[in-house]
């Protein structure tokens, strides 16, 4: 099977997921209790309006039929309007989604950058004090709370020292730029609007490295247990015995055969930050995807909750898939199946 | 060698770090933080010498995201702090008095039997494009809400209809009411009498411009949408050829921040100017009061933590052991120590302070004998099992549930607490799914009609709000009397008297009035609280000096 073949093959398998996943989605949020009617008029609507709101949203038809009528909405691209915002669900999502990507790309840079060396580091210098180090570092990454950590990082670096912004992904003072991407940092720089990057890239480190904390403790720990088993490995003795440098060896040859894990560590927790990461966003006022989900599940807000979910169903299959891809390049001894 | 160069990298790295951090500090000194004394500023010292950067510039925060802005679909107070700003009221509601004063409508006039109003518009009212306000944009908004059967509607259903309104002239306006309704001026003063500009008309479409007006506004008020990044930033600009004068604050941020402890450093760092009455604890309020340049400011609120006793459920059904329930709560100290200070006692749902409230109805005291002889004469000496529910995400309200378990412990009665997500607590509560429930309350508009209606009348039992399951045709009648009377001192002697029973039937247990505490930097000035309206921030009459 060449990779073509292999890729379609996974995208058509990507619908009976997809629907497997709506059908549980939109059957459990629907069994929670609650009137999706009254959230929308809030406490102090009278029943009468509440009624007829219900009639409207058609909620007092049986679940079966409403989610008939959400998937021929689906299939005709129509996600529906949020009842929180009134707003098309497609909109809502182009609107906090990208927010969402940009910190979670950013934080995942920090990882990779990061955490692979301290790994290698670790592993090459076992039970030396550079491991000892690392290994404890990546431990507190681990097992610090993002929250906690996130508001320890505002005191020092907004509170006591002021060199970083403590809210939001703009200065007050700065409009966002032209929307292309939605990524501010981005949008700035395909359109040279260099105040606005340094403002969007500032706002950026705080939650960043916050997010990034618990990926670095990650996959530094991954990195360290795959390359010990590598180094250990005769080839590895060969390549040194044959003169290379220990860099050469580490990186050459050590580290592409024991990417593996690690890679698939990193797609997992890509896809999970997408989806996850409503505590720092929390912290940082970032209006992302975290909020919004969590806005709509508060007010039963389905169609949202239904756009959400499909959304992060689908990166995470991307994801996976390119991860996979990933593998053949690095692995060409893989085949497509 | 091999190992410089991997330590080479991460220097490389820290390098960069370091390069970009000093870049930010030029950041901070372009910021609005007027304070350069950071050190200073954590030692308690008062920083009243602190100067606002830029006075024209109002940064207001809030915790709670504002879904969406058309005046009549929403009932998110954070959306109406927006719409009170952006449009106007016949009436309204203004200073820190109840009283209903002139908007729009420069007098009005009632006919004796209390079923027709009119209304004489001002002449020099102007919408944001430039038309004049007139007689044809009230009847217009009035029967848009009515049309889109959301919260507006909820307010005039059954006492106006589309055909209510008869335009005189452009400036002139009778309405017609299908039955008199005594607060009916005073409802009018609310963010559901919002006057949009009909020419809504042309956004329409399907939904009543429901979608159109959600994010765009078409009003007369003080103050203009610039740009609204949901989630992040709303700005408002200074309508400057507003007809009350142009406002004094020209630019006006509203951002969300989610969590109060950024917020209370923002604050703290004078980035941000005021925050939300909802979004600080009152103990973090009393450590932050008189430190960094911040002031708490405390007034009179009418909101109310209520306790609903299911009547219908054994043995809450019995008066005697409501009674007994409330001289088992040492309401001193939940306001002591839970509110810290920041709530008085009141002994109904009228609050202290409005038209109608009843200082002579029974004030329940923490006695102990007394609750446990009622009990005993209830044939509950032995006590009982009781399940309270509350809504999650608010300390507040779980600790006067713990304080409630320790108090009732006391007679004998074990209280379990149940702590509910916000839409299956409201599922629970107006389902009469609940035995007692701790919630709160404040009115839409200054009339005791309001909150009586919701907690005491019959028809609103369950979903109307009525959580005691509360059910007396005198009052009942009481009521209705009240409601259809223009005779105000009929109507004080009414809501008296129901105010009476009530407080001799103990549907609820009125657990404290709540005093409206709000964070904001000294240099702040013109600010006032109107207890009816805690989320009416007059931006319009606000200066930074």
């Amino acid at each position: 099977m060449d990779a073509i073949q292999y890729i379609s093959k996974r995208l058509l398998l990507m619908i009976p997921i997809l629907f497997g996943i709506s059908v549980l989605t939109f059957f459990i949020s629907h069994t929670i209790p609650g009137d999706p009617a009254r959230l929308i008029l809030g406490p102090k609507a009278d029943p009468v309006i509440i009624k007829e709101l219900q009639e409207k949203m058609g909620l007092n038809d049986p679940v079966y039929v409403q989610y008939g009528r959400y998937v021929s909405g689906i299939l005709q691209g129509d996600l529906g309007n949020s009842t929180y915002t009134q707003q098309a669900v497609v909109n809502d999502l182009k609107r906090y989604f990208p927010a969402t990507l940009e910190l979670t790309l950013f934080s995942m840079i920090i990882t990779v950058l990061v955490g692979i060396p301290f790994g290698i580091i670790s592993a090459n210098k076992k039970d030396k004090i550079p491991d000892q180090i690392t290994r404890f570092a990546a431990l507190i990454g681990v097992a610090m709370p993002a929250f906690w950590l996130g508001i320890i990082l505002l005191l020092f670096f907004y509170l006591q020292l002021g060199v970083l912004p403590g809210a939001g992904r703009l200065d007050t003072w700065v409009s966002p730029p032209a929307h292309i991407t939605g990524m501010y940092t981005i949008d700035a720089l395909l359109t040279g609007n260099w105040p606005v990057f340094q403002s969007a890239f500032i706002h950026l480190i705080l939650p960043g490295i916050t997010q990034a904390a618990v990926t670095i403790g990650m996959i530094t720990r991954m990195t360290r247990s795959s390359m010990l088993e590598v180094l250990r490995s005769d080839y590895v003795r060969t390549a040194y015995a044959k003169g290379g440098s220990q860099n050469r060896v580490l990186y050459g040859h050590a580290l592409q055969n024991g990417m593996m894990p690690i890679l698939t560590l990193i797609g997992m927790t890509f896809g999970h930050s997408l989806g996850g990461s409503v505590l720092v966003e929390s912290v940082f006022s970032w209006p992302g995807l975290g909020k919004y989900a969590v806005n709509a599940i508060t007010y039963l807000d389905f169609p949202a909750v239904m756009g959400v979910t499909l959304l992060i169903a689908v990166l995470f299959i991307f994801v996976n898939l390119i991860i996979d891809i990933f593998y053949q390049v690095i692995d060409p001894r893989l085949k497509y199946e | 060698m091999k190992k410089r160069r991997l330590w080479m990298q991460l220097v490389m790295f820290a390098l960069i770090v370091g390069l970009v951090l000093s870049g930010c500090n030029k950041y901070n000194q372009e910021s609005s933080t007027p304070a350069k004394n950071n050190g200073k500023q954590n030692t308690g010292n008062q920083t009243d010498a602190e100067k606002p950067k830029d006075k024209d510039v109002f940064n207001f925060a809030t915790n709670q995201d504002i879904p969406h802005l058309d005046p009549h679909g929403t009932a998110a107070n954070t959306s109406f702090r927006v719409t009170y700003m952006l449009y106007d009221r016949l009436v309204t509601y203004d200073g820190t008095t109840t009283e209903i004063k002139p908007q729009l409508a420069e007098k009005w006039e009632v006919t004796p039997d209390g079923k027709t109003y009119t209304f004489f518009l001002r002449k020099d009212a102007k919408f944001h494009d430039g038309t004049p306000v007139t007689t044809e944009a009230v009847q217009y908004s009035f029967t848009r809400a009515m049309k889109l059967k959301k919260s507006a509607a909820g307010i005039f259903e059954g006492i106006v209809d589309d055909k209510s309104f008869e335009i005189v002239d452009a400036n002139t306006i009778k309405i017609h009411l299908k039955k008199p309704f005594g607060p009916f001026v005073k409802s009018l003063g609310t963010v559901y009498g919002n006057i949009v500009n009909p020419k809504l008309k042309e956004h329409e479409g399907k939904d009543n411009g429901e979608s159109y007006l959600a994010s765009n506004e078409m009003g007369s008020g003080p103050y203009t949408l610039a740009t609204w990044d949901r989630g992040q930033k709303l700005v408002l600009k200074a309508n400057d050829s507003y007809w009350g004068g142009a406002p004094t604050m020209k630019t006006v941020n509203i951002l969300i921040v989610p969590e109060p402890s950024t917020a209370r450093l923002m604050l703290e760092k004078g980035e941000l100017d005021q925050l939300d009455d909802t979004m600080i604890s009152p103990d973090v309020l009393n450590q932050m009061d008189g430190k960094n340049g911040v002031e708490v400011v405390k007034s009179p609120g009418y909101q109310i933590d209520d306790l609903s006793m299911n009547m219908t459920k054994k043995p809450l059904d019995n008066k005697l052991v409501r009674q007994a329930l409330a001289h088992a709560v040492n309401y001193d100290s939940i306001i002591k120590d839970v509110l810290l200070g920041g709530a008085e006692r009141v002994n109904g749902i009228v609050p202290k302070g409005m038209f109608g409230y009843n200082d002579k109805a029974t004030l329940y005291d923490y006695d102990l004998d007394k609750a446990k002889d009622l009990l005993k004469q209830a044939g509950y000496e032995k006590g009982f099992d009781l399940e309270i529910v509350i809504s999650e995400n608010n300390e507040v309200r779980k600790n006067i549930a713990v304080m409630l378990q320790s108090d009732l412990a006391k007679i004998g009665v074990k209280l379990n607490i149940k702590t509910l997500a916000w839409p299956t607590f409201l599922d629970t509560v107006t389902n009469g799914k609940h035995q007692l429930a701790l919630a709160a309350w404040t009115p839409d508009y200054a009339d005791p009609d309001y909150n009586l209606w919701y907690f005491a009348h019959s028809s609103s039992k369950g979903p109307g709000f009525n959580l005691a399951f509360y059910d007396n045709k005198k009052v009942d009648q009481l009521l209705q009397e009240a409601r259809v009377s223009v005779d105000d001192a009929q109507r004080d002697a009414d809501y008296k008297e129901v105010q009476a029973i009530m407080a001799d039937e103990a549907p609820y247990i009125f657990v404290a009035q709540r005093k409206v505490q709000v964070a904001k930097k000294t240099w702040v000035k013109g600010f006032e609280i109107n207890p009816m309206n805690t989320w009416y921030v007059p931006f319009q009459k606000m200066t930074k000096e």
